[in-house]
């Protein structure tokens, strides 16, 4: 694949860097129009900053399959019983109607790029002059052997929110005393990184408030370690003891596959059975941008760390877990803090904007126990081409309960927050 | 809501006697404050710096837990934003936040938060 740096196109004196210098609305057309694909964290929160800060003077489409959004973030409290499933799903009608934004149900699924088009599944073609991908991840269901899409629908991976969520709280809700979970996480990268371990800790909850105490969930996990490992495991050892069972590969020995009918994980140590499966396989980014050649041997795709501009297409910008970020981990709050750094460039290249020096921020709450939430976030900043951190801070083991109690409280405003950010 | 109506309160005080003399009527013995509050601002830098803070800080919020900063007297913005810099103000997501920001970042916020 032909990797082109923003530096050799800005530097360049091709015809691209002399189109870019040309202002778009010079060419003939009434509005620039920039055409966002993915309704999620990364892309609503793009289209709303795109018309919102371009008061009008662009015209904004977003794609997107579903007619609401129901949020990765927080469904894990949803699984807990902590939550409802309306209050982690959202619409689009704010975006459409204040802001303006043309949002078009369809499911986007070719970006001719010389052309600057996007096709719908329903074969109709959106053009544009900016194009904003956003897709989120697709899962490689066989990189567990015996797991499928089909699988899923026995076993759940619940890992894109909305019907797999409800399946997976369905079977969780359905389970009785002395059932038992089995998990088997992700290899990195993937999206949410403390997210499994959050959910491990909420299908706990779950247990202990139905009185199942006979109950345990066992994760069979590729990596050695994991996020906030110190402060799940003593999170689980202070609300759930003996309830979960973390196996890294240096005790399983690896996952050899999963037989979800039979209800079994086998392992090089042993197999292990489970009344409810959980399988979040490997992941990577979603179909369109692989379609649209914009990913590298990864799976995901590389973006110039001081815009989210595409390394291989000046036209296009990638955001969310699409992308390589650098330091920032795959999550809503990254999403969203990297759809600004994008519209702001979008918006310098059609409407002649000001650009200053991208900022990034994170912060992934995780919901241990009730009244119990732990945090782990940090600021970045484009260092040499990489998106790097500058400052980190993570919740410390020996806080004391009113600081874990003040930290579930700031997640709940977090999520309040966050999602008027994206969707208005 | 008593929060915000708290603020609009003060936003009138700021337009009847200049947001200026609001802050150093609170905050006059600061130099720090001073010196940021003496700073040109540049607003538009400001108005892209506060993408960061409306992840958390809704600007339609109510109570959320995250205190409403649009409208804010700038003195306090600034005296807040130090604290959490130098570790004084409790929150670890504040003080990773502000220790990012230099004295111009800090005075455009302020600048723009508090014609909000």
């Amino acid at each position: 694949m032909k990797n082109i740096t923003r530096r050799d196109f800005t530097k360049g004196i091709g015809l691209g860097a002399a189109a870019l210098s040309v202002p778009i609305k010079l060419l003939g057309q009434a509005k620039p129009k920039v055409v966002v694909v993915g309704g999620g964290a990364g892309g609503a929160t793009a289209a709303r900053y795109l018309a919102k800060n371009s008061k009008g003077a662009v015209d904004v489409t977003l794609i997107e399959n579903s007619k609401t959004y129901t949020t990765c973030f927080f469904s894990n409290l949803y699984l807990g019983g902590v939550r409802d499933f309306d209050s982690i799903t959202h619409s689009y009608d704010t975006l459409a109607s204040e802001y303006k934004v043309n949002v078009v149900h369809g499911m986007a699924t070719e970006v001719d790029r010389s052309g600057r088009m996007v096709k719908l599944g329903d074969g109709t073609s959106i053009s544009y002059d900016r194009l904003v991908i956003s897709p989120g991840i697709d899962l490689v269901f066989d990189s567990v052997p015996g797991y499928s899409e089909e699988a899923a629908e026995i076993a759940p991976h619940a890992w894109q929110a909305g019907p797999q969520t409800q399946l997976l709280k369905e079977k969780l809700d359905a389970l009785e005393n002395g059932d038992n979970v089995v998990m088997v996480t992700p290899p990195n990268p993937y999206r949410c990184p403390p997210g499994p371990y959050e959910r491990v800790s909420m299908m706990a909850h779950l247990f202990k408030t139905k009185g199942m105490t006979d109950s345990t969930i066992t994760i069979i996990d590729p990596k050695p370690k994991f996020s906030k490992q110190g402060l799940f495991t003593a999170g689980w050892e202070k609300h759930y003891p003996g309830v979960v069972e973390w196996l890294g590969p240096d005790v399983h020995g690896g996952i050899i596959g999963v037989d979800v009918e039979a209800g079994t994980v086998e392992t090089d140590l042993d197999t292990f059975e489970g009344k409810l499966l959980n399988i979040i396989p490997k992941q990577r980014a979603g179909a369109i941008a692989h379609q649209a050649e914009l990913v590298d041997d990864s799976g995901f795709c590389q973006i110039n760390s001081d815009s989210m501009r595409s390394t291989v297409d000046e036209n296009i910008f990638v955001i969310g877990d699409a992308s390589i970020a650098g330091a920032m981990p795959k999550s809503g709050f990254s999403a969203n803090s990297q759809a600004k750094v994008a519209a702001m460039h979008i918006l310098a290249d059609v409407v002649q904007s000001k650009t200053f020096p991208a900022k990034y921020s994170n912060t992934c709450w995780s919901m241990i126990g009730t009244d119990d939430g732990v945090k782990v976030g940090a600021q970045y900043e484009s260092v040499d081409g990489k998106i790097a951190s500058t400052s980190t801070f993570v919740s410390q083991g020996d806080e004391d309960e009113m600081v874990r109690k003040a930290t579930f409280e700031e997640s709940l405003g977090w999520y309040d927050g966050i999602t008027k950010d994206m969707f208005g | 809501m008593a929060n915000r109506l708290g603020w609009l309160g003060l936003m009138f005080v700021c337009v009847a006697c200049g947001a200026k003399d609001q802050g150093s009527d609170v905050r006059a013995a600061d130099p720090k404050v001073e010196a940021i509050l003496a700073i040109a601002a540049d607003e538009a830098y400001g108005e892209y710096l506060s993408s960061e803070c409306s992840t958390c800080h809704n600007p339609a919020s109510v109570d959320t837990g995250f205190p409403t900063i649009d409208g804010q007297d700038p003195a306090y913005l600034i005296q807040a934003l130090l604290e959490y810099r130098d570790e004084v103000r409790e929150n670890e997501t504040m003080r990773s936040i502000a220790g990012a920001l230099n004295d111009e970042e800090i005075a455009a916020l302020a600048a723009y938060f508090s014609n909000q």
